[in-house]
């Protein structure tokens, strides 16, 4: 647990919009949605360490933060959908809490208020399908479940996209310089994860090489980069089938 | 092939390294001596110069910081200040104007005659910038406009509010029994109550 507080990055929009919730005498705004934020995020750092992840950093944005978790692509996807939700459930199980204090009089109207608006808020933001929000990877992981591995990122850059154009034009938030500032922030991530595609299906192939998997469903494909990610394969080729690791093997053996 | 030149490489090399720590406690001593010496040197000044001591005694000491204006800054340059998603004005707006029976003058400002147990509305959206009592008034909540106007609202009891809480146009402020004295002010001037109450 003292491990994870030291973890926790104020990124500089988010030091920005603070100084002018400061400047401008929002006090209890500012602390309501920073703890809304941080109880999010360490919604999703302790599933990720019951399921023995390894987490990089936390960073916290105007709007919500970021949990960098560092594991393997191929683990269960059922564990993954878990995590990316538990940040939601941990911060709606936070403001249960409020609306408990604010029944018994413990709390103010006034701070109820702001609680819920901040909740609201929040909620609706993480669950909009952009890269690097929580929407978008329960949308990854579900893609991930029907399709191969390379079509669901692609097919996640092309949703996030969509879902930043209509973001634009639906006026859900208030028009600020935070909302600009975070839309940078997040074209920024969705250009940086297209550009890391192949690497990333680099990883899985070489993670599918190098560790045992165990897979209930088997698929044969001709072309290897149509793996799936919850299933075993085998490779249709020159008129014969070989086993994935066998595939596997030559391949990376030849390359070398 | 040739041998690889070491010196070639000396830049990659020393920016992998990792960077010696710095002692922690020598940083933090020197930081405060800066400040300390930084401190003595106004102070002196402040004690020898008469131009520099009436600067600091109008905007340092007799000055507070006006977030209502910067908050107006904000709005009109930068879109708002909060993160959070736009609402509909549909929230606690109970009362349009406030309902007296007849009305006065009294000291600054205005005494009005209203119903026992009134409930004030809020005539302008703004901030709690005073709790408390003050002479010839009761107890007195302080709001201040975006505008940099200062609505007193006196002789108020049962008020949820707390300092710096913002708040919006016809909310809920405080209860009062038969007498509400407002006053209206700006900048140490006293405005003409005609002008906010019709």
């Amino acid at each position: 647990m003292k491990n994870l507080l030291t973890k926790i990055n104020f990124h500089y929009t988010y030091i920005i919009l603070a100084l002018g919730l400061v400047l401008t005498g929002h006090f209890s705004n500012l602390i309501i949605f920073t703890s809304l934020i941080i109880i999010h995020e360490l919604g999703h750092a302790l599933l990720a360490l019951y399921y023995k992840y390894k987490i990089d950093k936390i960073i916290i944005y105007p709007y919500g933060g970021l949990t960098k978790i560092d594991k393997k692509i191929n683990t269960n996807i059922n564990n993954d959908i878990v995590v990316a939700i538990s940040g939601l459930i941990f911060q709606s199980m936070y403001f249960m809490l409020v609306l408990f204090l604010y029944k018994n009089n413990i709390i103010r109207e006034y701070i109820y208020n702001l609680f819920y608006l901040y909740h609201k808020s929040m909620l609706i933001f993480n669950i909009i399908p952009i890269i690097p929000l929580d929407g978008s990877k329960i949308v990854n992981l579900i893609l991930s479940k029907y399709f191969n591995y390379n079509l669901a990122n692609k097919l996640t850059i092309i949703i996030s996209f969509i879902s930043i154009v209509i973001f634009l034009y639906s006026n859900i938030f208030d028009k600020n310089y935070s909302i600009i500032m975070v839309i940078g922030v997040l074209l920024n991530n969705i250009y940086k994860f297209y550009k890391e595609l192949n690497f990333i299906y680099n990883r899985f192939l070489l993670e599918r090489y190098l560790y045992k998997y165990n897979y209930k469903k088997d698929k044969i494909i001709n072309n290897m980069n149509k793996m799936y990610k919850n299933r075993r394969h085998y490779f249709k080729y020159n008129g014969k089938i070989e086993e994935e690791k066998e595939y596997l093997e030559n391949f990376f053996k030849k390359k070398y | 092939m040739n041998e690889i030149d070491p010196s070639k490489y000396q830049n990659i090399i020393n920016r992998s390294t990792p960077k010696p720590k710095k002692n922690y406690l020598k940083g933090l001593l020197i930081r405060t001596m800066v400040v300390i010496v930084l401190f003595l040197s106004i102070a002196i000044f402040y004690k020898s110069n008469t131009d520099f001591k009436n600067i600091i005694d109008k905007y340092i000491y007799s000055d507070s910081i006006s977030f209502t204006k910067i908050k107006k800054f904000y709005n009109k340059y930068l879109g708002g200040v909060l993160p959070k998603i736009k609402e509909e004005n549909t929230s606690l707006v109970f009362n349009e104007k406030i309902n007296y029976i007849s009305k006065e003058k009294y000291y600054d400002g205005v005494h009005l005659e209203v119903e026992s147990n009134y409930l004030v509305p809020s005539l302008e959206e703004g901030m709690v910038v005073f709790i408390g009592y003050k002479e010839h008034y009761g107890n007195t909540i302080i709001i201040e406009s975006l505008d940099g106007i200062y609505y007193w609202y006196g002789n108020i009891s049962n008020t949820s509010l707390k300092l710096y809480d913002y708040i919006e146009k016809n909310t809920f402020i405080g209860e009062t029994s038969n007498d509400l004295y407002l006053v209206f002010s700006k900048d140490d001037n006293y405005l003409d109550y005609e002008e906010f109450i019709n």
